[in-house]
C-alpha cells in the first residue's frame, strides 16, 4: 500500500498528464462527427456570438466582393426567369423547394474536417440535413441546428459524401474530399467505359431529396483510370470558393416529410 | 499582484488574437498560426508543473470550443506542456535558471529562446496535425503543413512575446 502511494506521488505528474490526454481523446473519439458538432453547439453559443460580431466588422471590408457576386447571381437568375417567362409554364401549385438566405459567420477550410457556422437556426426554419448552396454551387448539408445558429458540413469535409452526376450523360458517382485542397474534390464510381473530357460539368443528382437536381458542383479538372476496378478517379475543381464564402442559401424541401413517411412505410413492409 | 495581472493578460491577449484572426488566416496556403500557446512558453519557472498541465488543458479546450474541434487542441497543448520541464532542462544555461528572472529573450538571449520555443512548437504542431489528419495516407502533405506552420507560429510567437512581456 505504501509502495503504491509512493509510486503515485513519484509519478503524479505523468499520471495527471495521461489522465488529461485520455480526457481529450475521449472528446476526440467518443462521438460521431455529427453528435460531436451538436454537443459542441451548446458550448458554441458564446463563440457564435463572438464570431457574428467579428464577421460584421469583417464584412465591411468585403462589401465590394459581396456586391459583385450578388450582382452576378442576380444576372443569372434574371436570365433564367426570362427563359421561363417565354416558355409559358403551367401554374405551379406546390413549389417543392424553398430557399432561405443566411450569412456565414465562421468557416474553416484548412482542416480535415471543416465546418461552417451560419447565422440562421431553428427560429428561421432550418432543420438537420437541409441542403446548403452558395452563389456559385453546392456548399454542403446542415448537420446541427441551435436556436439561432446552424452548423454546415461542407463538401470539403472528409466525412462528406455527395451523390453527383455528369451533366452531359447523367452517369452518377460519389463526390468525396481527400483533405488536400479546398478547391478540389474527388469523384469516384464513374465507369471507365464512358468518354470523359476535361471541363465536363458535374451537377447534383437529386436522388436524396436533400439537393434539388442540377445544382452545379464543379468541372472535371483531371482524371485517371483505376486499372484494378475499371472506374475513373476524377479530380473535380469546385465552383464554390470556400476561401471567399460570405452568403449561402438553405434549401428547404417541402416534400421531404412526406417522402420520409413513405420510405419508413416501405421499410415496415419489408419486415 | 501586478505580476499576476500581467500573466492573466498574457493568457487572454494571444487567445483573442488566435480566435479572431489566426484561426481564419492561412499563410502560403498551408500554414496555420497557433499563437495561443505563447503563455505556456512564458510561465514562470517556479510555477507548479501540475498546475501548468491543467492550464495547458484549459487553454487548449477554449480554443477547441471556438474551433468546434473537441479535444484536439487540448490534447496537443497538454502534450507540449508535459515536455516543457524536460526541454527547459535540456537548454538550461551554464549558470542555470534564476528564480526571479522571467523566462524570455531579454533575460536568456535570443538563441536560447529560439531553441526552446521551436522545440515546444514542433512538439505541439506535430501532435496536433497528426491527430487532426489521423491517417498516414498523405504524410508528405502533413509534414509540409507541420513545418510551414511551425515557422509561421514561431515568427508570431516571438513578435507577440516581445510585445507583451518585455522582461
Amino acid at each position: 500500500m505504501r509502495n503504491l502511494i509512493n509510486f503515485i506521488f513519484k509519478y503524479s505528474y505523468t499520471i495527471l498528464f495521461i489522465i488529461l490526454l485520455v480526457i481529450s481523446f475521449i472528446f476526440i473519439f467518443s462521438n460521431s462527427p455529427l453528435q460531436r458538432v451538436s454537443y459542441f453547439n451548446s458550448a458554441n453559443r458564446l463563440s457564435g456570438i463572438v464570431s457574428k460580431e467579428w464577421q460584421n466588422i469583417d464584412n465591411y471590408f468585403n462589401l465590394k466582393n459581396i456586391n459583385k457576386s450578388l450582382l452576378l447571381e442576380n444576372q443569372y437568375l434574371r436570365n433564367n426567369l426570362e427563359k421561363y417567362r417565354n416558355e409559358k409554364v403551367p401554374t405551379i401549385d406546390n413549389i417543392s423547394f424553398e430557399y432561405i438566405a443566411g450569412k456565414v459567420i465562421n468557416i474553416s477550410v484548412n482542416k480535415s474536417n471543416n465546418f461552417i457556422c451560419v447565422d440562421k437556426g431553428k427560429k428561421h426554419g432550418i432543420k438537420n440535413e437541409m441542403a446548403v448552396i452558395g452563389t456559385n454551387g453546392v456548399v454542403g448539408t446542415v448537420v446541427s441546428v441551435s436556436e439561432n445558429f446552424s452548423t454546415v458540413m461542407p463538401i470539403i469535409n472528409k466525412k462528406s459524401a455527395l451523390s453527383v452526376k455528369l451533366e452531359k450523360n447523367n452517369y452518377f458517382g460519389s463526390l468525396t474530399w481527400d483533405g488536400n485542397s479546398p478547391s478540389e474534390a474527388i469523384l469516384s464510381e464513374i465507369p471507365s467505359y464512358i468518354s470523359l473530357h476535361k471541363g465536363d460539368k458535374v451537377i447534383t443528382t437529386g436522388f436524396s431529396l436533400i439537393f434539388p437536381e442540377g445544382i452545379p458542383v464543379g468541372i472535371v479538372k483531371d482524371f485517371t483510370i483505376n486499372k484494378s476496378d475499371k472506374f475513373y478517379s476524377i479530380t473535380v475543381s469546385l465552383f464554390t470558393d470556400f476561401h471567399n464564402l460570405n452568403h449561402v442559401y438553405f434549401i428547404k424541401n417541402n416534400f421531404v416529410d412526406e417522402f420520409n413517411t413513405l420510405e419508413s412505410k416501405n421499410k415496415e413492409n419489408e419486415k | 499582484m501586478k505580476n499576476n495581472l500581467r500573466y492573466i493578460l498574457l493568457f487572454i491577449i494571444p487567445l483573442i488574437f488566435q480566435v479572431l484572426i489566426f484561426d481564419k488566416a492561412y499563410f502560403w496556403g498551408y500554414a496555420n498560426v497557433y499563437i495561443y500557446i505563447l503563455p505556456i512558453l512564458l510561465l514562470p519557472i517556479t510555477l507548479n508543473k501540475h498546475l501548468a498541465l491543467l492550464l495547458g488543458f484549459a487553454l487548449g479546450f477554449i480554443v477547441d470550443i471556438f474551433n468546434s474541434t473537441p479535444g484536439i487542441h487540448a490534447a496537443a497543448t497538454v502534450f507540449m506542456t508535459y515536455f516543457r520541464p524536460l526541454v527547459l532542462r535540456i537548454y538550461a544555461p551554464h549558470d542555470s535558471y534564476e528564480v526571479n528572472k522571467n523566462l524570455g529573450i531579454i533575460n536568456y538571449g535570443f538563441k536560447w529562446f529560439f531553441k526552446y520555443a521551436i522545440s515546444l512548437i514542433l512538439l505541439h504542431h506535430t501532435f496536433l496535425f497528426i491527430v487532426d489528419t489521423w491517417s498516414f495516407a498523405n504524410f508528405g502533405h502533413t509534414i509540409l503543413k507541420i513545418f510551414l506552420s511551425c515557422f509561421a507560429s514561431l515568427l508570431f510567437i516571438i513578435m507577440g512575446h516581445l510585445l507583451i512581456m518585455k522582461d
